[in-house]
Parts: C-alpha cells; structure tokens; sequence
C-alpha cells in the first residue's frame, strides 16, 4: 500500500525564554498508509503534538522533512497542506462567530466558494450533527458541541489525511464514543487516513490499524497491534479480584506449579482510598483502573485484594485457577483477562506504565 | 489577493461581534469629539467666521491688503464690506457703517471673532517707508487664533515689497557714490537684513474683555483629534487580537491552511488597516453634522487619512512580536496611544503648547496628522501644503512594515 505521510529524521529543539533547549522530538520517522487510522500513543509531553505540528506545516523542524502524498512540508507546503485537515488539540474556533460562520470562513480558506461551500457545509453539520445550532454562536457550545465543531472544520476541502491531536481529552463518555466512531467513519466511509494521537492506551487499541508508540521525543516501536504485542511474548494476564480476602503464600504456590501455562502469581492489596484522593478526573480514573477495581470502589470499600496471574494461555488455565481459590475459601468477586495489549508492550520497552 | 480579503473581512466581523469594539468604534470617539469639541468653542454656524474691518485709510493699498486677507483665508467675512449668503454681518440695515467703537463693543459681545483697524495714512507711510501699525482686537490672543494669522499672512507679501524697496533705493544710492561692485552687495544685504528684522507694517494686538476662547470652530480640533487617536486605538487593539488568536489556536488553523504567509498577514495588516478607515468615517460623519470646515481639497485630507492610518498599523505590527500575553498588550496599548495621542496634538491644538513640547512631538504620528488636518481645515491648505506630513508617515509606514514583517512570528 502506498503511503500518505512519510517522516524522516524529524527534530525539534525548543529554545526556552531563559535560553536552555528542550529535545521534544529526536529524530523521528513515521510512515502511514493510505486509508488506514494511524496512532501516535504516548504519555503526556512526550512529543506526540510537536511531531504533528511538524507534519502539519505549524512548526518547522530543527532537521528532518515529512512528506503529505509526495510533497514536502518544506519546500511545497501548499500543495502538501492542502491534502491535509488538521484537527488540533485546542478548540480552534472564533467563539463570538456562529458554527456556520466558522465552517464558511474556513471552508473558503480551503479554496471553497459559491454553491460548492454551501454544499460542503451542509454535508459537514449533517456529518457532525449539528444542523439545528449551525446558526448559533460558539460559544455557547458545550464541549463536546465545540469538539465536533472544531472536527468538521477539518474535513470541510475532503482532505486525504486527518489529523486529530487528542479529541476526546476532557469530554463525556457519551461525546466521546461518538468521536471515536466518526473516526472510523472517515475511514470506511470518506476513504480518508486517519492520524490519531492519544495518552489512551483503550484507544489507540480500539482505533487503529497500526499504531506507534512514543516516549520522551523518540519512537520506541512501530507496527501493527499484532507485531508489537508479539515483542512482549504470548503470555495473558489474569486478574482475580478477591475483595477483602486474604490470599497467602501457600496458594500463590500451589498455583504457579499445579496449573499448566502459569509462569508467576502475586497478591497485591490496592489502597482504593489513595487510589480515589487524586485529582485526576473521574474519566481519567475509569481509564485506568479495571472494572474490577472501579466496582470495588463504588461499592465504598477501602481495600481491595488483587491476585495476578501470568500464564501463556490464560484462558484455559482460567478454570483451574478459580477451583483451586474456592477449595481454599477465596471468594474471587470478578476476573479479568487481558491478552498482551499495548500497555504492556510500553512497559517492556521503558520499564514504566504509559499511565504515570 | 482572495484570501487576504477573506481573512480581513472574517476579522472584521469577529471585530463588530464584539459589543464592546463596537462601542468603541461608534459610541467612545463620538462623545469625545463631541464633548472636546463644545469645549473649544464650538457651534454649528461658524463655517464663517465674521471679522469687524475699521478701514481708516480707504486707499488702493488698504483695498489690497482686505483682499490678501480674504485670499488666506476665504472663511473670514470681513463685516461691513463683505456680503455671504446665509451669512449676515448683523449691522444696523440703515447705517451699516462701523466705528472702532462699534466694532470694540462687538468684539466683547461675541459678535464678530476679531476687529482690524487700519489707520489713516496707511498708504501714504507704505510710499514713504514709514512705519505702520495695524490695530487688532480680539477678546483673547493666541496662537491659534485663526483671524491674526490670516492677518499676518496677509501682511507678509507688503512687507516684502518694503524691504525689495528699501533695498533698490539703497542699491541706488550706492550706485552713485561707489564703484566696487562687492561694497554694493553687501551694502543691498545689509539693508536687506536690516529691514527684515524690523517688520515695517506691525500688528498691534489689543483683548478686549469677554469669555469666549479660541475663535473657530472647536470641532474643527476635536473631531480630527479623537479620529487620529482611536485609530491608533483600534490598530494597536490588532496587537492583543494576535495574541488571543494563538491563545484561541484559531491562529494556528490559520497557519496550518494552504495559503502562503504572505497572503496571512496581508489579510491580518488589511483588517485593521480597514477598521482604522472605518474609524475616521464614523468621525468624519460626526465632523459633517457638527460643522467642521473640511478645507477646500479633499483630496489632501484623504491622503492624510490613507498614509496615517497605513502608518499606525504598520506600527502597531513592528510593535507587536514584544508583546507576550494580552495583559501586557492591553496596557501597552493603551499607555501607547494616549501618550501618543496627547504628545501629538489629538486633544489640544499643538499651537498651545510650550515651544519644546512641540519639538518632542514630532516623534508621534499622531502629530505629523494633526499638523496637516490643521494646514486643511484651518488654513485652507491643499495637497502641497500636507505633502511633507505624508511623505514622513509614508516612509515611517515602509520602515515599520519591514520591522514588523520581518519579525512576525508564524509559531
Ligand atoms: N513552545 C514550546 N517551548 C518549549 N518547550 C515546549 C514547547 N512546546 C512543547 N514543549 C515541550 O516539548 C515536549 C513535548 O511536548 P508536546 O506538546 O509535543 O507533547 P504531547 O505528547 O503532545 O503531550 P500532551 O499529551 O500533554 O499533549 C514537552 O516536554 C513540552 O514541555
Ligand atoms: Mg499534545
């Protein structure tokens, strides 16, 4: 498949006010495939924005070049900003200007005009739904109104590539889902290639077809799902939430060497009081806890005993598992399996969770 | 060229969205012009301005002089022997002769702006080369009164024709009693120089007692006054929308669009630039409605407005890469353009201030306008005579343009 964006080598060094560099971005490369959704997943601050400012033409790169369909952001930017919409972090948005208003502005700063702006604009609102308040003024948006706003700004020239810089950062599950629906709707749809970053490992995991992982301004691997879980080996994690439950050394044992496939198990007791007093969002903290863990917590308990199992085929030694627990008086109040997913494929290449 | 008048005009709309610029375009700089201008003296009726002329002498000379007065200054009715329709002189209809006593108790009850005597003997002592004064009433002196220059202007050329006379007769003179040609030169030089310095014909001036001001109409400061300072306002404004359009990211998108740089920051210089022109034909309607005598070549006033304007937004660019956040570009802005607006004349006519307050400002723009709306509106000036001001503004507009577009930040 031939490819719509093609980086070599990009750099960026940030010079501070007080005259110290910052190395945001180390000499990336990145290659994305026509009509896929491609993902840049990394933690916060780890260059995800600045590489696709360089990309999009904001900034220019230290050193290094990126190529939208063949042409160089360098030397022919317009011809290669044109194939692109950009769907930046912020609300880009004129908030005294009605969503109309803003779509007609930029729609003709694309190059739009007459009955082909018109048209675009109405196909735009109808994508976003947004028809009934296309006369109203922005900023009397709420924010998931505003996301969906400032999305179709970037699809109103049809561009070949999106790119979308954390869209769903600070909003509703529910305006959340809808983005990451029409993300696969540009895809299947609009045929378009989709460039998603995110600090969600969920997403980037729902969403794409091939993915990059991030980190302190270099790519630390780039492929498929398939390919990078492949580096972190076969094994599943199994997750037995046993509430209050005291689980000892004995059994730990008995399961790492009666249980076939089963290479470690370990007892953690999780602080859900220290886990809720963070300030993080109430989003943030779904995001991160498993489902397990959040029931526990909304059940108002302080403490929750969690046993991880480490097993090449989980799901097979599931049942012998959870036998030899309840012979023992364990009460396993969920389970959980999780097959190697990005996360772990993030914490073998840094030896740190992509959360923290 | 589409783009850039896409951007300005997308500008200008976000502009008048905003309640708060639309007071400021259309409510702040009327009721100043408005409320200057009443404090000036300011009426409706003055396009002309009415002059008492006790002419004691009536000889061809003195005729002359009333007509070089009416040449300076065509908005000057010199009473009794001037007649303008819709106009009237408001003598008595069967005596409509004035004595300089008739004409001192007009002056102190705000009949007419000034009185001019010219004495008997007037021509006789120009032929003799004598001395001549000139007596001139008015309820106050100043700098600005429009009627004394005009007088002064007026009685320049006869001076001229003094001294070029003193000068022949001298060279005459000498011709008989010397042969050196370099003794005559500067014998002609010396006269000249010496004649010059004492100016044969001498306006004496006199205030009669009264309460009114500067003679004229006020509006004729306030309106061009408050024009020059909010334009200065609204293009110094551009500086604080930049940066709430990076914090607002809508400046990024922009900068993100298949559309060349330059074709950004046309559109961005032509927004403000517009909203400046808007400015002034909002105040210039004002300026209509009150009476302000816009001089005889409109011309000359639009190019005053166009270069001064284009100079203002040129500056405000040139200023604008250091600033950082909107704080900081709120209170430049408005310490720039009040200080720069009173330093150059947009509140009070510069003819007021002390001697050194008018050399420093000559470093405001706002001065280089008001000195030629004045040479219009004051004194009749056309193109020529504003020439030197717009030259100046043009070349600062260069100057500052290249400042600030070779500074603007793109990131
Ligand atoms: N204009 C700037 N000047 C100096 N440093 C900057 C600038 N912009 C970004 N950085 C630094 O560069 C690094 C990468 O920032 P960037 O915004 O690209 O990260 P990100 O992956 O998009 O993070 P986030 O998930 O928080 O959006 C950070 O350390 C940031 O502090
Ligand atoms: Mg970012």
């Amino acid at each position: 498949m031939e490819n719509i964006v093609e980086a070599r080598g990009l750099v960026k060094i940030y010079k501070r006010r007080d005259g110290t560099t910052v190395e945001a971005v180390k000499g990336v490369n990145l290659d994305i495939r026509k009509g896929e959704i491609f993902s840049l997943l990394g933690p916060n601050g780890a260059g995800k924005t600045t590489t696709i400012s360089m990309i999009s033409g904001l900034i220019p790169p230290t050193s290094g070049d990126a190529k939208i369909g063949g042409y160089s952001i360098i030397n022919s930017p317009i011809q290669a900003k044109k194939l692109l919409g950009v769907i930046p972090q912020e609300i880009a948005l004129y908030p005294k200007l009605t969503a109309r208003q803003n779509l007609e502005f930029f729609g003709r700063m694309y190059g739009l005009g007459g009955s082909v702006l018109r048209k675009q604009v109405d196909e735009v609102l109808e994508f976003i739904d947004l028809k009934d308040r296309q006369n109203d003024r922005v900023e009397t948006f709420s924010g998931g109104m505003k996301r969906r706003v400032n999305i179709g700004v970037g699809l109103l020239h049809k561009p070949q590539l999106v790119y979308m810089d954390e869209p769903t950062v600070g909003i509703d599950p529910q305006s959340r889902r809808r983005i990451l629906d029409t993300v696969f709707r540009l895809r299947d749809e609009y045929n378009m290639s989709v460039l998603y970053t995110t600090h969600l490992m969920e997403e980037a995991q729902e969403l794409s077809d091939r993915v990059a992982i991030i980190d302190h301004g270099t790519i630390i691997a780039q492929g498929t799902q398939g390919e990078l879980t492949q580096q972190v080996g076969e094994e599943d994690r199994l997750l037995f939430h046993v509430g209050e439950a005291v689980v000892d050394e004995a059994l730990l044992k008995r399961i790492e060497q009666n249980v076939e496939g089963v290479t470690s198990a370990t007892y953690t007791v999780l602080n859900l009081k220290e886990l809720t007093a963070s300030d993080a969002p109430q989003t943030d903290l779904i995001d991160k806890l498993s489902t397990g863990t959040v029931a526990a917590i909304r059940a108002g308990h302080t403490t929750e005993g969690l046993v991880t199992v480490v097993a090449r085929r989980g799901r097979k030694a599931l049942p012998h598992i959870i036998n030899l627990m309840d012979s023992n008086g364990v009460q396993i109040q969920s389970v959980e399996v999780r097959e190697p997913d990005l996360e772990a494929v993030f914490l073998k290449l840094t030896g740190r969770a992509l959360r923290d | 060229m589409r783009y850039i008048f896409t951007i300005a005009i997308n500008d200008i709309r976000v502009y008048i969205q905003d309640t708060g610029n639309l007071f400021n375009l259309f409510v702040v700089p009327v009721i100043l012009a408005l409320v200057l201008g009443f404090a000036f003296g300011g009426g409706s009726q003055l396009q002309y301005i009415r002059v008492d002329v006790v002419d004691l002498d009536n000889t061809a000379a003195s005729t002359q002089l009333l007509t070089e007065l009416r040449q300076v200054n065509p908005s000057l009715v010199l009473c009794p022997f001037d007649t303008v329709e819709d106009f009237s002189c408001n003598l008595n209809a069967d005596d409509p002769t004035l004595t300089v006593s008739d004409a001192l108790t007009r002056v102190e009850d705000d009949q007419t702006a000034a009185a001019i005597v010219i004495p008997a003997g007037y021509e006789q002592s120009l032929l003799n080369i004598e001395p001549i004064q000139i007596e001139y009433y008015s309820q106050e002196i100043s700098q600005t009164d429009v009627v004394l220059q005009a007088l002064q202007t007026a009685i320049q050329p006869v001076n001229g024709e003094v001294i070029a006379t003193w000068v022949s007769i001298g060279v005459a003179q000498a011709l008989n009693a010397i042969q050196d040609e370099s003794i005559l030169t500067s014998t002609a030089y010396d006269i000249a120089r010496s004649k010059w310095a004492v100016d044969n014909i001498q306006v004496v001036y006199q205030t009669a007692s009264g309460t009114s001001g500067i003679t004229g109409n006020g509006f004729n400061q306030s309106v061009p006054g408050m024009a020059t300072m909010y334009v200065l306002i609204t293009a110094f404004g551009g500086m604080i929308v930049l940066l709430q359009e990076r914090k607002q990211w809508t400046f990024q998108r922009l900068v993100v669009l298949p559309v060349s740089r330059a074709h950004l920051l046309g559109g961005k210089i032509l927004a403000r630039f517009l909203l400046g022109l808007i400015t002034f034909t909002v105040l210039i309607i004002v300026g209509v409605f009150t009476g302000v005598s816009f001089g005889n070549d409109p011309l000359a006033i639009a190019l005053i407005i166009l270069s001064y304007t284009l100079c203002v937004t040129a500056l405000s660019f040139a200023f604008a890469p250091l600033l950082r956040s909107e704080e900081q570009a709120s209170s430049v802005t408005l310490l720039l353009s009040l200080s720069l607006a009173a330093l150059g004349g947009a509140w009070w006519p510069l003819e007021i201030v002390p001697d050194f307050m008018r050399v420093i400002s000559n470093i405001s723009p706002v001065a280089w306008a008001m000195n030629g709306f004045s040479e219009v509106l004051f004194y009749n000036g056309g193109v020529v005579d504003v020439m030197l001001y717009v030259a100046t503004m043009l070349i600062a507009s260069l100057v500052f343009f290249i400042i600030g577009i070779m500074t603007f930040k793109y990131e």
